[in-house]
């Protein structure tokens, strides 16, 4: 497999995958990761076809493949490897520095509620097992996770950002967390508050006041 | 390259923007054959409601709007006040306005009827029109994900005309959100108002889906219920597994939990949860951690 590495030319199956509709949530995993193969560990048994789609993400598919199906299973496995490889990627340093930017810049949406003031999500995974659940949004500044309102979106598969990936960035970039307030929708009818939802948001007032004291009381790191 | 395309074994796959649209296509396809059928002219009124964007409104009828008392106060709110009214009612007038006056008074109509509609879908009559409609999910549902797919309702953030679009209402989380789709942006929120979804749920209490915020989780009551229907099962044999799995989807009650690595993120930490209370309610247990953490103060009231 030394055909094409280190010379400057276009990716042409990612260059591809990256500019389907929808996979602006994924970012350009750079070549010398995927092509290490210390990175791919254990890929090999998850992913079928696993050399020839390799080879695929890679544009070094040496032999023409002629059986139509066969093309297609690799296709599909190329497109589970990416997701695979992308996942871990994401969660390495240079990774992150990949998505921060995309984060920053809004690629992956914002959050639908309104009291967030369109606060930019990040994608997540509700699984790690690829094929399960479909991707979701998080928002940091309610901290809850929505559908994303992209159509699109809907088939992009969560194991291909994992379930850490938000967290882990706002761990390692916490400048971009958001101030979270107290700040909450009050229903009213005719200007007054509805007692049942009153008598709620007064039992999580408690739980945000002790939630706070117990952060207060635990020892600076 | 062949498009690639797989397919998710996502229970949740039918997503929400499927269900909305299809709903809509529904509601279209219904629109234009009535209207195919019809040989009269349609009015104002249902011309106005059938306009991409105006899916949340329902027809006021025209009995309503011909009551001088349901209009108090609106003839020193909208300009060209009478003119508007006879537009919206489809009356001609015998010295009709001169034309270069026509996008006035249209904005007029839309103004006066946006806030008749707030004022009629408050009223018995416009609750229960616009339950038809809640029923359906005409309204889309909750994006939230632990929401599950739970139906909207639309809502203002005030009831002065000219100031927010119309925002979305989930008895369910008890929050707001924005609509998905573009065409609902310029859909002022007052002519729904602020009071409307609440009233609604006052109306119809038992719309109001199980551990909503308005509903919270009575554990005892859910324990014997569930006990009773046990009963019930054993004494039916032949019971439909689908209702079965709706109750159990109804009662879920979820928290999302950020993790590293399948660890909680720890609460002091920077990066720490700190919104749980937005989304906490009374009885709330999650099936997969007991929150031990939660403090023991409301066991003194
Ligand atoms: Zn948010
Ligand atoms: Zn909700």
């Amino acid at each position: 497999m030394e055909v094409s590495s280190g010379s400057d030319y276009t990716r042409y199956w990612v260059d591809y995958f990256l500019s389907i509709q929808g996979h602006e949530l994924f970012c350009e995993v750079e070549e010398s990761y995927i092509l290490d193969r210390f990175n791919l560990t254990g890929l090999n048994t998850e992913v079928e076809h696993f050399h020839y789609a390799l080879q695929l993400i890679t544009d070094s598919l040496e032999e023409e493949i002629e059986d139509a199906n066969l093309r297609h299973e690799i296709e599909k496995s190329a497109v589970k490897l990416y997701g695979l490889i992308h996942a871990r990627y994401i969660i390495t340093n240079r990774g992150l520095a990949r998505m921060v930017e995309k984060f920053r810049r809004g690629d992956f949406g914002k959050c639908p509620r309104v009291l967030c003031q369109r606060q930019h999500v990040l994608p997540v995974g509700l699984t790690d097992v690829p094929f399960q659940k479909s991707v979701r949004l998080y928002c940091p500044r309610c901290e809850d996770i929505y559908f994303s309102s992209n159509k699109k979106h809907n088939c992009i598969d969560g194991a291909f950002f994992g379930t850490t990936f938000p967290h882990l960035l706002l761990q390692v970039y916490p400048q971009f967390i958001p101030i979270r307030t107290q700040e909450r929708y009050v229903p009213k009818i005719f200007g007054f508050k509805i007692h049942e939802i009153a008598e709620q948001h007064r039992k999580q007032d408690k739980v945000y006041e002790e939630s706070m004291k117990r952060i207060e009381a635990a020892p600076e790191e | 390259m062949e498009n690639i395309q797989y397919q998710e074994d996502d229970p949740n796959f039918q997503n929400l923007n499927d269900y909305q649209e299809e709903k809509e296509e529904e509601y279209n396809s219904n629109d234009s054959y009535d209207s195919s059928t019809s040989t009269s002219v349609i009015s104002w009124i249902t011309w106005y409601c059938s306009l991409p964007g105006h899916e949340f409104f329902i027809e006021v009828p025209e009995e309503f709007i011909e009551d001088e008392f349901n209009l108090y106060g609106l003839r020193t709110i909208v300009p060209m006040y009478e003119e508007a009214l006879d537009m919206i009612l489809d009356l001609d007038d015998e010295n009709p306005p001169p034309s270069t006056e026509l996008p006035n008074i249209e904005r007029s109509a839309e103004l006066l009827y946006g806030l008749i509609h707030q004022r009629f879908i408050l009223t018995k009559l416009g609750l229960s029109l616009m339950k038809l409609k809640h029923k359906e999910a005409r309204f889309g549902v909750c994006p939230r994900v632990y929401c599950y797919y739970s139906p909207v309702l639309p809502c203002g953030m005030t009831d002065i005309p000219g100031k927010v679009n119309v925002k979305l209402y989930c008895p369910r989380c008890g929050d707001l959100y924005t609509p998905k789709l573009k065409k609902y942006k310029n859909i002022d929120g007052a002519y729904f108002g602020t009071t409307f979804p609440h009233l609604y749920f006052l109306t119809f209490p038992e719309l109001l889906p199980k551990n909503s915020l308005a509903n919270p989780i009575n554990n005892e009551l859910e324990e014997q219920n569930e006990l009773q229907e046990n009963e019930e099962k054993n004494e039916l044999q032949e019971n439909d597994s689908d209702e079965n799995q709706d109750k159990i989807e109804e009662r879920t009650y979820d928290i999302y939990t950020p993790k590293i690595f399948g660890f909680k993120v720890h609460e002091t930490s920077q990066s720490g949860q700190r919104m749980k209370w937005l989304r906490w309610r009374e009885g709330y247990k999650s099936k997969i951690e007991e929150i031990k953490s939660l403090p023991d103060v409301y066991s003194d009231d």
